[in-house]
């Protein structure tokens, strides 16, 4: 039944700051069925007001997560002295709607996916406004990573991590797991990195030491000039859409380089420098705490991020908990809430009961967990995947390692291999 | 022509979004070449229905699809014409039957050879169909088709603990059997009445010990066989239509089938009446057990 009370006592539209002040203020109200947002995008074939206050609201309820875009926001031009709505109502214009540069200005190209599932899947303002969450946290990740300094940071950093070799032996020197990181009533596991064969537990050192160990280590850093340099060529970057695939791409943006490359017996700059901080952490950091260490005596890299000069902790500065357990893949799209099945014979799931195909999932699965970075290996659920889609993977990921387009002889060695390998699963 | 800029939505979704369409859609039911939005518990995925089963028709077998480019993966195809009026990925690797309960929003018809097109993992069957390719960020790229691939799995698993169909056939030739010997021996075993008979057998009067014993000897239990309720097959099969998805979505009966239930409400109500059974009495029976199970809640 519609809740009538509810609605003559309680109008958005007349409330000074407008539709986004219903659910800051109003009551929680039950869902009366009525779609008005749904409506509104139908008339106006874009997002109004309406919807626009409604994600703003949930905007604001997630950015806290991600002060660096908070910065970004801050920063604009226009937005002096502008509150929490403006700037909610800001990041719902964007979730809504893909921009680009166009002759120095920004121009609208399309209304995003995830808008558009989220409009087309809803019944009523109330779902809208629950099943907004999801999708704008996912939003901010990636806005998080491929458009703030810190996350593109972040990234180059992690992937040097992964990618870093002993001189020596070519074994890993570091390592991807999950250090307890305790706060006071509730224990959690965040994603970190340490030295292989040094200890796992999070490391008790500050920041301000860790910079310290890390000067020691020679490393040309570029120069301040050299990253605005970047930054200007790159906010002048186009992005070419094709609207007949809804392809985005990005034009390779140019890049300062981090210290110099190894020569034959010698480590890069950068991997000496990541080893000299997380040898002398003497225990692991999550990748943004060793990025912070980074930043304390090169800020200009990311000159947005504030650094937190404590090691993380689930803990904010004003006592609120973390409560998304997401936050330790930070900037990362994380799949979470995998249904469970209720009958443990059913986990088994779909493809793997189609008889063809199990032992030869089992071989690709085996070579993928080899071949995928572990950090990774928590993204993608390899069980639910067919043998078919699981070999796609499996030729990507050999193919971005050997740097190499030509296909044909990735194949024929995977092929190869899990001819062997599947002959090993039957003796 | 209706001119558009390209952030506002296309005019294939507003004439799928329209209301008439969608009323018109859902309660004709789902049908194969469609496109609809699934919801379970929040989780939303779009999809292709390639065929609604031979054998069930409550189970659908579907290609999962998303309107998000960026998410494409080497295997699945790039859809340029769709009802949507913009962009889909389809992943024919990944088809599976789900049921169509979780059915919730239907989106227009692909056009025939796109549907085969998908169906057949053939993108040469129309040139609007391409083979999609990897993305710069493939490890996103795979982590939601996996994601994708679980929550159907998962769905798959609801459709297979449907109840089961053709119930009538097996409980005519199997428990109401066991009755009908359990009836016959009450009434020359213990000697009992028609009136006793029917008391014990369909109203709970119970036997006295020494009756029971007399049974026990003639290898009979002390309370007669459960009565087992058939529902026919239409009634099982009507229940699962995606037009009773909203208004069953959030109701819960203590872990019990919903649907089940609203079947079983439904015939029995139809069972009493001597109006006729025809489809708008069907409807009619449906929608009022949906009323009196939101009462009963």
């Amino acid at each position: 039944m519609p809740n009538k009370q509810a609605k003559t006592t309680w109008d958005p539209a007349q409330h000074p700051r407008g539709w986004a002040a219903e659910w800051f203020e109003a009551p929680e109200t039950p869902d009366d069925g009525s779609y008005r947002i749904g409506e509104e995008i139908r008339d106006l074939r874009k997002p109004g007001p309406k919807t626009i206050g409604v994600l703003g609201k949930t905007c604001n309820s997630r950015i806290v997560f991600y002060p660096d875009l908070q910065a970004m926001f801050a920063y604009q031009d226009d937005t002096d002295g502008c509150g929490a709505d403006q700037m909610g109502e800001y990041w719902a214009n964007e979730f809504c709607t893909m921009h680009m540069l166009y002759d120095k200005k920004r121009k609208a190209i399309g209304l995003r996916p995830a808008f558009i599932k989220l409009y087309l899947s809803s019944h009523s303002d109330h779902q809208f406004r629950i099943r907004s969450y999801k999708p704008v946290h996912d939003f901010f990740g990636k806005e998080f990573a491929q458009n703030t300094d810190f996350g593109r940071l972040r990234a180059r950093v992690e992937a040097r991590l992964q990618r870093c070799t002993s001189v020596e032996s070519g074994e890993p020197v570091f390592e991807y797991i999950k250090a307890a990181c305790n706060a006071p009533e509730r224990s959690e596991h965040v994603n970190a990195w340490h030295v292989l064969g040094a200890p796992t537990a999070r490391t008790t050192k500050t920041k301000g030491a860790l910079a310290e160990a890390g000067a020691k280590v020679t490393v040309s850093w570029p120069t301040e000039e050299e990253v605005r340099d970047v930054d200007r060529k790159r906010a002048a970057l186009a992005l070419e859409y094709d609207p007949k695939t809804g392809m985005l791409y990005q034009q390779r943006g140019p890049r300062y380089t981090i210290g110099k490359n190894g020569a034959k017996g010698r480590m890069s700059q950068l991997d000496a420098w990541l080893l000299a901080v997380l040898t002398a952490a003497e225990g692991s950091m999550t990748l943004s705490e060793i990025v912070e260490v980074m930043l304390i005596d090169h800020p200009y890299l990311a000159p947005d991020h504030q650094v937190d000069m404590h090691m993380e902790s689930l803990e904010f500065e004003d006592g609120t908990m973390r409560t998304d357990v997401e936050m330790s893949a930070y900037g990362r799209h994380v799949p979470t809430g995998y249904p469970d099945s209720t009958d443990p014979a059913d986990a088994l799931g779909f493809y793997e009961s189609q008889e063809m195909g199990t032992r030869e999932q089992r071989a690709l699965i085996g070579i993928i967990r080899a071949e995928l970075p572990e950090e990774a290996q928590d993204l993608i659920d390899v069980h639910a995947l067919p043998p078919h889609m699981l070999r796609g993977l499996a030729i990507e990921i050999r193919c971005r390692r050997m740097r190499t387009t030509s296909k044909d002889e990735i194949i024929e060695q995977l092929e190869s291999e899990l001819r062997e390998s599947m002959k090993e699963d039957r003796s | 022509m209706n001119e558009r800029t390209p952030a506002q939505i296309p005019q294939e979704m507003l004439d799928v979004t329209n209301p008439d369409y969608r009323r018109q859609a859902i309660e004709a039911g789902p049908h194969a070449g469609q496109l609809w939005i699934a919801e379970e518990q929040d989780r939303t995925e779009f999809l292709m229905i390639v065929d609604i089963d031979e054998c069930d028709p409550r189970i659908a077998h579907i290609i999962p699809m998303s309107n998000a480019p960026i998410e494409q993966t080497s295997d699945g195809l790039v859809i340029e014409t769709t009802p949507l009026g913009m962009p889909m990925v389809a992943w024919p690797s990944l088809a599976i039957p789900i049921p169509i309960r979780v059915l919730d929003v239907p989106l227009g018809d692909f056009e025939p050879t796109v549907v085969q097109a998908i169906a057949h993992n053939e993108p040469d069957l129309d040139q609007r169909v391409h083979r999609a390719e990897n993305p710069d960020d493939f490890l996103t790229a795979y982590a939601q088709a996996s994601a994708r691939a679980r929550l159907f799995q998962h769905w798959w698993t609801i459709g297979k603990h449907l109840p089961p169909l053709h119930q009538e056939a097996a409980i005519t030739f199997g428990v109401s059997d066991e009755r009908k010997a359990y009836a016959q021996a009450l009434k020359d075993v213990l000697g009992l009445s028609a009136v006793q008979r029917n008391a014990i057998m369909n109203h709970g009067m119970r036997l006295t010990a020494s009756q029971a014993k007399k049974m026990e000897k003639a290898g009979f239990a002390s309370t007669p066989p459960q009565a087992q309720e058939a529902i026919p097959d239409e009634y099982l099969i009507a229940a699962e239509q995606p037009r009773w998805h909203q208004a069953l979505d959030d109701m819960d009966l203590d872990g019990n089938d919903v649907r089940l239930e609203l079947a079983r409400t439904a015939a029995f109500d139809l069972a009493a009446r001597t109006s006729g059974h025809d489809a708008a009495a069907v409807n009619g029976a449906f929608l009022k057990a949906i009323e009196s199970m939101k009462h009963g809640q």
